[in-house]
């Protein structure tokens, strides 16, 4: 789980992995790993430390991923238009790999995507999902997702 | 017998044209000898300009009216450059009618 | 701190280096697992379990029993200084590949990390606050740039609003004056010789027919925007209708001192079946726009008649009409900013609409300097028919007016007062403000004359003292200053008139004929 911090990476996976929510931010310090089965595969997740202004992406934590979900917030423009650059430090690490993109928070009435950015993100062929850790909005679908192109 | 009352009239009016000469006289001299930033006098010459203006033209003076009032005009709007000048004319011009 | 004891290594003793070193780890609770490079475990220290980490026996693969080894390489020596043990704790990974192993060291970082929580905590706390800040202080701009433009549109339709009005109250002023001062003539001079009479006639008619016309652009406006408006149409001679326009606005030209031809290719008994009070209607609007903006040059007007359609050009050389503004010039309340041509800005739109309802469209060919075509076409079909014509009466109205004449001047005042009664009005004159106000409570009067400039008390002065009383008695201004300082505080005193002297006794008649009256339909 790879996007600026506060953006949901924690919350989408502890939805998936122990469908919990909370309200409350916790930054993540380094990184958290945790399991969880989508069929018969095993997804070992690792929910990196967000980026922010004062520490990059640790590329230690990517080491061996088999595929990424970047995340951005929807209610944040800035953490969406963060995402090309983050991409593009993930696969100085990992090379190309699966990944798939989730736009999170899509319960915030403050939702801020806007037609051009949207349009943007698929024109890189992203596969882009409309999340929502805290009602569960595709959050399956897109771990599934990401598994099957992994598989 | 209405006409021969407004004969005298315009007869009386038109002796009057050449003390009225004598008067834009008067304070032309004024105007040249004193600063003009003197207020009374600015007064003084836009009022007597004023009533000239009015009564030249009630008279059939058409030219002098017109005279009258561009100057007036220009006082008002602070405009003093051409004023002597103004005066001069308008002097002329009374004597000429006179 | 293996560099500092290497290089004391003559002083320290390396079997004591080593004890102390391994102090230190025992102190540190380091734990490790020796793997192969393909992940099978070799060796594990007793301690590892205290991290939460499941048994692991020598044969065993580390990667199926922990789930953060899985994808890494053993040969690759990283660093994870913030991981969480199989258990939760907060833990430091390091991999140490050898030749033929790889030392994988754990040790426990739950204080640096509880550390870093806190202050990483409080700083992405912090930056949210001030992204949300600069959030909420764009969308406050953005609402104050609605605002202001909602703002900017409501002064638009505030300023359309009241140029419509002071340009219709400036369009019907002139005919109004015009039809007052010459029916007014007509009624103090009954004894004018047939060609004045017919003159004035023609003039009060003429801006009758200009008044009616503006009102039923005024009264069409009205009904185009509820869908009322109806034809009319009947038996016209199109070339008396022709000929009667161009006499019509004839005169507006030649007082602006342009050109105005008319060329009609029309029979002499060319009768045809439409509205011929709208018909005229669009030509007035059309030529007196035409004549508006023209100031010099010419403004022509050209019919023909083909195959049942009427075809008629507009041309003028006036200053044209950029095509940015030839968008916009059919808009109801819409005027050519910068002309200084006052107007109800109808007068095309209502056009253009009763064009359509006639069947017919019109077109605008215009460019900037070069001045204006507006041709528009209309079918109708050809009768055999009469026009006829009609006048109306001159109504009287009395006169002997008591008027109160205050002027300083003995010339203006002798002969304004000989004037005035030549024509029946019985004058009192005063030199003064005062005199007028001491005169107004002894004797009664019709009108009252003001001078402006008067010594004692000037005109001002009486004409505020004379509404400060309560008297609405007609008041008249009468000055040699056509100054518009003047004029609006005439008006703002509540006086009725403004004259420039030299004054017309007619006009002043007209004017004060026109206040009786008023005040005569009032009471």
């Amino acid at each position: 789980m790879v996007g600026d911090f506060a953006v949901g990476k924690t919350s989408l996976t502890q939805k998936f992995v122990n469908n919990i929510f909370s309200e409350k931010y916790l930054t993540t310090i380094g990184v958290k790993i945790d399991s969880a089965m989508v069929g018969d595969t095993k997804l070992i997740v690792w929910d990196v430390a967000g980026r922010d202004a004062q520490s990059p992406i640790n590329t230690h934590y990517l080491v061996g991923a088999d595929g990424v979900i970047l995340v951005g917030d929807g209610t944040r423009s800035n953490t969406v238009d963060a995402l090309e650059k983050l991409w593009q430090t993930t696969t100085e690490r990992t090379g190309e790999i699966p990944m798939v993109v989730a736009l999170n928070k899509h319960d915030d009435p403050d939702w801020s995507i806007s037609a051009g950015q949207q349009q943007h993100l698929q024109e890189q062929g992203w596969t882009v999902f409309h999340t929502s850790a805290k009602n569960g909005e595709n959050v399956r679908e897109m771990f599934e997702a990401l598994t099957g192109l992994i598989s | 017998m209405n006409s021969d009352r407004i004969n005298e009239l315009r007869l009386r009016y038109q002796r009057s044209l050449a003390e009225k000469a004598e008067n834009v006289s008067k304070l032309l001299v004024q105007v040249r000898e004193q600063a003009l930033e003197k207020e009374d006098l600015q007064v003084q010459v836009h009022e007597y300009l004023h009533k000239l203006a009015g009564s030249s033209g009630m008279y059939g003076y058409q030219d002098i009216a017109d005279l009258c009032r561009k100057t007036l005009t220009e006082l008002e709007t602070n405009e003093f450059t051409a004023l002597s000048e103004r005066l001069v004319q308008i002097r002329n011009l009374l004597q000429q009618h006179a | 701190m293996g560099n500092p004891a290497a290089g004391q290594k003559k002083l320290l003793d390396r079997e004591r280096f080593l004890q102390i070193t391994r102090q230190l780890y025992d102190s540190e609770h380091f734990a490790y697992l020796l793997v192969d490079h393909q992940w099978q475990v070799l060796e594990v220290s007793d301690n590892l379990v205290d991290y939460g980490f499941p048994l692991l026996v020598p044969g065993l693969l580390a990667t199926d029993m922990v789930d953060f080894l899985v994808g890494l390489d053993a040969t690759e020596a990283i660093t994870l200084p913030f991981i969480n043990s199989p258990d939760g704790k907060p833990i430091r990974v390091r991999l140490l590949p050898e030749a033929a192993n790889t030392i994988v060291m754990v040790s426990d970082a739950t204080e640096e990390f509880l550390g870093q929580q806190m202050l990483q905590q409080k700083a992405n706390e912090n930056q949210l606050l001030l992204e949300t800040q600069d959030k909420l202080m764009r969308e406050l701009k953005e609402a104050k740039a609605l605002l202001e433009e909602k703002n900017s549109q409501l002064e638009e339709a505030a300023r359309l609003q009241s140029s419509f009005i002071s340009g219709l109250s400036h369009e019907f002023r002139t005919p109004l004056s015009s039809i007052i001062g010459y029916s007014n003539l007509l009624i103090a001079q009954p004894s004018l010789d047939a060609d004045t009479l017919n003159n004035n006639l023609e003039v009060v008619q003429r801006s009758g027919k200009h008044l009616l016309s503006l009102v039923e652009n005024l009264l069409d406006h009205g009904k185009y925007n509820s869908s009322e408006i109806t034809l009319n149409p009947k038996s016209v001679n199109l070339v008396a209708l022709f000929n009667e326009i161009a006499m019509m606005v004839a005169p507006l030209a030649a007082a602006k001192e342009i050109e105005f031809k008319s060329r009609s290719e029309l029979d002499g008994d060319l009768t045809v079946f439409l509205d011929d009070s709208r018909l005229r209607q669009c030509l007035i609007n059309l030529l007196g726009n035409a004549i508006k903006f023209t100031d010099i040059g010419m403004v022509s007007l050209a019919a023909s008649w083909e195959d049942d359609q009427l075809t008629v050009k507009i041309k003028d050389t006036g200053p044209g009409i950029s095509s940015e503004h030839l968008q916009q010039i059919t808009k109801p309340f819409w005027q050519a900013p910068g002309t200084g041509k006052a107007g109800t800005g109808l007068g095309l739109t209502i056009t253009e609409q009763i064009i359509e309802l006639m069947g017919g469209s019109m077109s605008i060919d215009s460019q900037l300097e070069k001045g204006t075509e507006i041709s528009f076409a209309i079918t109708a079909s050809r009768v055999e028919a009469e026009l006829e014509t009609n006048g109306g009466p001159v109504t009287d109205i009395d006169d002997g007016m008591r008027l109160l004449f205050a002027e300083d001047d003995e010339d203006i005042a002798a002969l304004t007062c000989l004037l005035l009664e030549e024509q029946g009005v019985a004058v009192t004159h005063v030199g003064n403000g005062e005199q007028a106000l001491a005169e107004l409570n002894s004797q009664a009067f019709d009108l009252v004359l003001m001078d402006l400039h008067m010594p004692v008390m000037d005109g001002f002065t009486a004409a505020k003292k004379i509404r400060d009383d309560g008297n609405t008695i007609p008041l008249i201004i009468m000055s040699a200053s056509s100054n518009s300082a003047d004029q609006a505080r005439a008006q703002q005193l509540g006086c009725d008139g403004y004259l420039v002297k030299p004054v017309d006794i007619q006009d002043l008649l007209a004017m004060g004929q026109q206040f009786l009256l008023n005040r005569g339909t009032e009471k």
